[in-house]
């Protein structure tokens, strides 16, 4: 069933936007009708940490005056856009999800809410997420879990959890997200909708607590591809801030997006991401999408990649002692406010010795090099997003009998952490459970356009991307 | 036995190192540790022969003030 289209709260950003420049709706109605949608859900799913109702509806107000006087900023003028509790935005709280760094106000804003503010965007409030994005699941004991709107009694994924759910659930067209070992695009596969990581410095990371300082990265969570490219519009870019912030020429990520697959090659890796591991209605789901963008004129060429599954290890054995060594003061002197589970992971890297960080980082170099190699015949990889369904809260919620519980979805997203490149999850079928399957793109370092251009011409052939999540109520 | 599979051998060696963590933690990373340990015997397997790390430092231009 595809979406109903009087339900405001599900249209996209590139439906809402001309509306709104035109004066056919007004943003304090979006924004009502957003403040409404998380009133009616939230309850239920808890994805927001904090809504800010009085300040949203000033800026919808003030919005609104600017439009009637002229002054239209662009597509995300008036649209609500949620921030995961990772970001800074300045005189409210940036907790990370953890009692640790309750009281911790941001003094200004990150460079990707400036942005956002400057284009016109409505921050609505801040979302639940996994503490410190330190984690895969969307568990959280501290600020309690995110559930998924597809089946409340299962996981979003995370960490990025209260993006995918509030933006899955109709609560806002958008939101922002992290991404080290796959935050973004696990919950945007999980959650059945769109999940952009952009290549590793196109977007700025200052004001935004760190994970893992060479490979955090952070992107657009929204409904479609194409309200992907129009977020990226407005947040790539160099900042001096940030010191891994790339220079080079941003482009209109909207430009090529309807240029359609037509002679694209597209390489499937023949290793790993199809192996016997993976779950069989995923690998049916991403086989038939395959399948689809072939018949559709796309050529599909199978890349040997017989090194590729040494991506996770890589991604976690540089992740981890620079996760230490960014909570180090803070463990030290409160480690009795983080949740055990994040603590323990945080703890387990103090033994790591220094030549087994430099070793990861050699394999890192290692890994990009192969990955070029394999990738120069093709303009984007395809795979599945994470290797299961989703499974259970109650699967996931830490114990010390599942110590590793949600170890498994981070297999294949990781992989592109840590080559940087541009790697985008898109809805593409569903389990015979109902649970949304994700689809991962992945494309060459700086080429998200190539990337977003196969993913909207895929959403041109389906309309996975437009079902309406089953288990909670339909907007009031 | 590792010292570093050992309890309190974790925890003093962390503590060497300036890194505070109590017994009782170092004994609950149990199936993590070993998650961790086998993180880095994947990664030593590869030969990196030829490879720099990808974190290489490279410095910023900069000049005297009254230049």
């Amino acid at each position: 069933m595809a979406r109903q289209e009087s339900d405001l709260t599900y249209k996209s950003i590139e439906e809402l936007a001309p509306l709104i420049a035109s004066g056919e709706l007004s943003p304090r109605d979006l924004v009502q009708a957003s403040l409404d949608r998380i009133s009616q859900l939230d309850s239920s799913l808890n994805a927001f940490l904090d809504v800010w109702e009085e300040e949203s509806r000033t800026s919808a107000r003030i919005a609104e005056e600017e439009i009637a006087a002229g002054r239209y900023l662009g597509p995300l003028h008036g649209i609500p856009v949620g921030i995961k509790d990772l970001i800074d935005v300045e005189g409210t709280p940036t907790t990370g999800g953890s009692k640790v760094l309750a009281q911790n106000i941001a003094g200004s804003d990150a460079t990707v809410t400036a942005k956002l503010k400057a284009a016109g965007a409505i921050l609505i409030g801040k979302l639940n997420l996994v503490e410190f994005a330190f984690g895969t699941t969307g568990v959280n004991p501290t600020t309690g879990d995110v559930k998924n709107p597809w089946d409340t009694t299962r996981i979003t994924a995370g960490s990025s959890s209260g993006s995918a759910a509030a933006v899955a659930s109709g609560m806002i067209p958008a939101a922002l997200g992290t991404d080290t070992g796959g935050s973004v695009r696990m919950p945007a596969a999980l959650c059945g909708i769109a999940g952009l990581k952009p290549t590793y410095g196109r977007v700025s990371r200052a004001g935004v607590l760190d994970l893992s300082w060479s490979m955090d990265h952070v992107g657009p969570m929204t409904r479609t591809t194409e309200d992907c490219a129009l977020m990226m519009n407005v947040l790539a870019g160099h900042d001096p801030r940030d010191p891994a912030s790339s220079s080079n020429p941003i482009p209109d990520f909207t430009s090529e997006i309807g240029k359609g697959i037509d002679g694209l090659k597209i390489g499937i890796p023949s290793h790993y991401f199809f192996d016997e591991f993976v779950d069989s209605e995923v690998l049916a789901s991403v086989r038939s999408a395959i399948n689809l963008l072939e018949a559709n004129g796309a050529e599909i060429i199978e890349l040997s990649m017989p090194w590729v599954g040494k991506g996770r290890p890589i991604n976690f054995g540089v992740l981890l002692p620079e996760a230490v060594s960014i909570h180090e003061k803070m463990i030290a002197e409160h480690a009795d406010l983080y949740t055990p589970a994040v603590r323990a992971r945080i703890q387990s890297g103090f033994n790591v010795a220094a030549i087994d960080y430099v070793r990861a980082q050699r394999a890192r170099q290692w890994f990009n090099h192969q990955m070029a190699e394999s990738m120069s015949n093709v303009d984007v990889l395809i795979t599945p997003t994470v290797p299961i369904q989703a499974p259970t809260i109650a699967d996931c919620t830490p114990s010390p009998e599942n110590p590793g519980a949600g170890s498994e979805l981070p297999m294949f997203t990781g992989v592109f952490d840590v080559t940087g490149q541009p790697s985008h999850s898109i809805p593409c079928g569903f389990t015979t459970a109902g649970m949304p399957v994700g689809m991962m793109i992945t494309g060459h370092p700086f080429d998200e356009s190539t990337v977003l251009r196969v993913a909207h011409a895929f959403e041109q052939l389906t309309n996975w991307h437009q079902m309406p999540p089953t288990d909670i109520p339909a907007p009031n | 036995m590792k010292p570093s599979d050992n309890p309190q051998h974790f925890s003093d060696r962390a503590q060497e190192h300036q890194l505070v963590i109590s017994a009782e933690d170092a004994a609950n990373i149990g199936e993590v540790g070993a998650s961790v340990a086998s993180t880095y015997a994947a990664i030593r397997q590869i030969d990196t022969t030829g490879f720099e790390p990808a974190a290489i430092f490279v410095p910023t231009p900069s000049k005297r003030k009254d230049d």
